[in-house]
């Protein structure tokens, strides 16, 4: 499993657009993709799911990878948070 | 004639026929699946067809669309893709429901979903799930795309953003909404296009189909089954209205200057972070009142810091250099929050509130006066402190507003060391020692709603005694004047914030007196700089006011 934190910079959290963006590329891999925050868990493919996280500013989440192109996948979308969220 | 009334979105006036819209399909549970292949064939082909026709609007559109109204077409894209939805739908299929039961039990479980994530942005967009839902919903019952064929008085239920942005607007004259809320995406939609709207309550009724219609935005009112008279008459209060909003729009780049030359800054009053757009900050001169408590109100807990932070920090950052003051809470038992655990008083008004409270709670007022530091740091930050009577109650929010700096300078969090910290002037008390409260404030503003109800000893909530109050009072003018003049002398500078701030009858007077700030609903701003650039101070008789 590959994994990577981060602390959220958007005012609004993981929200729809930029989210949605995300899920594009995160369709792109095999992997599993799944956001922690706290307790609660989303599959990175999933708008509802992130969405309902309720993360905002300054919420610590974690991204877990696992698969074949796991190591790609995070890459990309690690590449993305940082620059949008 | 008829008449239909209700509470105004957006003042204007519309002329059309009347077209009925209700934009979701209720699901009939008695119908029965006609087989999961055909109902899943029947739901794929029905929302191909809604990403295809939302695909559209985003392409035809996207030049003239605000980012914020993209967004919302945006985020109504990817949740048609979403899989959260597919997997919904397809469960309720497998079940045996048709395509229409699928995907209104799969609206409710995602809108339930999203109102559980304890966050209200999130929770917010619950409408965007039930506007796309409805949209197949729609499609499946083979509803057209709503068109407008001539000028349209559209009486909407439930009205989407998408439906709405698909319209002529050419066409669209006039709105009545119903079952949709001031602050929801459609209301703010109609608001930025300008459409004459107002919501009202109860349902739709049918008989008003094809009827020629007149619509008073401002008014909140439809006429129907008028005669010729009535309509010369609203045509002629249309042509009027427009005249007068070109004319006023010509103030929009404009300071407030007197025909003599003399200047005074006009500003917005608001309630809620929301309430601050861009669109405000390019007209008025700042905001003069930001009115923190309802930051508290509507909660069941107080709010924590960060989340004032966020409030504040978003009304500084809009308004960039032009000035925000905001007034630390002013809660008590007629703006009541029921975590405050406030007993139940005889004469709330001169009861327990605001910084009387602030002196039992200090942690209370330290968190507040820590988001409002932090805040500090992204703009140009004022904070007022209202309820003031005598200098230990200043020298008290000014010691624990350096408290509160202290502690955030220890904990390398940025501020400006240079906030001003003022004080509303709206007891008659504070008004008359206004020259030692001068030497400590850093500015004055007179509230007069308060300062007019305590000076005539008249409760401004009871309908018994409203007949006798008289904001023009001399007695309050004369406090006023003295407020300013002390003010003046201490070289600090004084404002009003109230409903008296566009008063037309007195803004000569605060003018001739001096008043450098007025602020006031932003509606009134305009109005307000254009009565001012009308009016030469030399030409101001005092004794008119006060002798």
């Amino acid at each position: 499993m590959t994994s990577f934190e981060y602390e959220l910079k958007d005012p609004n959290g993981l929200h729809a657009r930029p989210a949605s963006e995300m899920i594009k590329i995160a369709k792109a891999y095999k992997s599993t993709i799944t956001i922690v925050f706290g307790t609660k868990k989303a599959d990175a493919k999933r708008l509802f799911a992130i969405m309902s996280l309720g993360t905002k500013q300054g919420s610590q989440v974690r991204f877990d990878f696992d698969g074949e192109d796991e190591k790609e996948a995070c890459t990309a979308v690690k590449a993305f948070v940082e620059e949008h969220f | 004639m008829n008449r239909l009334c209700g509470s105004s979105l957006f003042a204007g006036y519309g002329f059309g026929r009347i077209v009925i819209h209700r934009e979701v399909v209720a699901a009939k549970t008695e119908e029965k699946s006609q087989g999961y292949e055909a109902e899943k064939a029947r739901y794929e082909k029905a929302r191909q067809q809604v990403i295809t026709e939302t695909q559209e609007l985003k392409d035809r559109e996207a030049g003239q669309l605000k980012e914020s109204e993209l967004d919302i077409i945006e985020a109504h894209l990817a949740m048609l893709d979403d899989l959260d939805l597919a997997d919904l739908v397809d469960a309720g299929l497998q079940e045996g429901k048709t395509a229409e039961q699928a995907i209104s039990s799969a609206s409710d479980s995602l809108c339930q979903m999203l109102e559980s994530s304890g966050d209200e942005y999130i929770a917010q967009r619950a409408t965007d799930v039930k506007e796309i839902t409805s949209q197949i919903a729609g499609a499946l019952a083979g509803r057209k795309a709503l068109v407008l064929a001539e000028p349209t008085i559209l009486a909407a239920d439930n009205l989407g953003v998408s439906t709405l942005l698909s319209l002529n607007r050419k066409l669209l004259s006039g709105i009545v909404l119903y079952n949709t809320g001031k602050t929801s995406h459609t209301s703010i939609v109609i608001r930025s296009l300008g459409i004459p709207c107002f919501i009202a309550s109860g349902d739709i009724d049918d008989s008003l189909a094809g009827k020629k219609a007149i619509l008073d935005g401002g008014k909140g009112e439809l006429l129907t089954d008028f005669d010729s008279r009535v309509e010369e008459e609203y045509s002629k209060k249309a042509e009027d209205y427009k005249a007068e909003q070109i004319r006023l729009e010509s103030f929009r780049d404009k300071p407030a200057v007197s025909k003599d030359g003399k200047h005074i800054e006009v500003c917005c009053n608001i309630a809620k972070s929301e309430d601050a757009t861009a669109d405000m900050a390019s007209f008025s001169d700042g905001i003069g009142l930001f009115r923190s408590e309802f930051v508290y109100l509507d909660r069941s807990d107080y709010p924590d810091e960060e989340t004032q932070f966020q409030a504040y920090k978003k009304v500084v950052e809009t308004f960039g250099k032009k000035r925000t003051i905001i007034r630390t809470f002013d809660i008590g038992t007629d703006k009541k929050a029921d975590y405050f655990h406030l007993p139940d008083e005889d004469n709330p008004a001169l009861g327990y509130r605001s910084i009387r409270i602030c002196r039992d709670r200090k942690d209370l007022f330290l968190t507040q006066l820590r988001a409002l530091c932090r805040a500090s740091a992204y703009g140009n930050l004022a904070i007022m402190i209202p309820m003031i009577m005598d200098e230990s109650e200043l020298d008290y929010a000014i010691e624990m507003t350096h408290e509160a700096q202290a502690q955030l300078k220890k904990e390398n969090i940025p501020f400006n060391p240079d906030m001003k910290v003022g004080i509303m002037v709206e007891t008659p008390a504070a008004a008359v020692i206004s020259d030692r409260l001068a030497k400590k404030a850093a500015f004055f503003s007179i509230g007069t709603n308060d300062l007019t109800q305590y000076t005539l000893a008249i409760d401004r909530t009871n309908e018994n005694v409203a007949r006798f109050s008289n904001p023009h009072h001399p007695a309050v003018l004369r406090l006023m004047k003295l407020t300013a003049d002390n003010a003046h002398k201490a070289g600090i500078p004084v404002g009003i914030c109230g409903e008296l701030g566009h008063d037309e009858y007195l803004l000569p007077f605060f003018l001739k007196i001096g008043i450098d700030e007025l602020s006031m609903v932003s509606t009134y701003v305009l109005k307000t700089k254009a009565m001012v650039s009308e009016i030469d101070t030399g030409k101001v008789d005092l004794d008119k006011y006060i002798g």
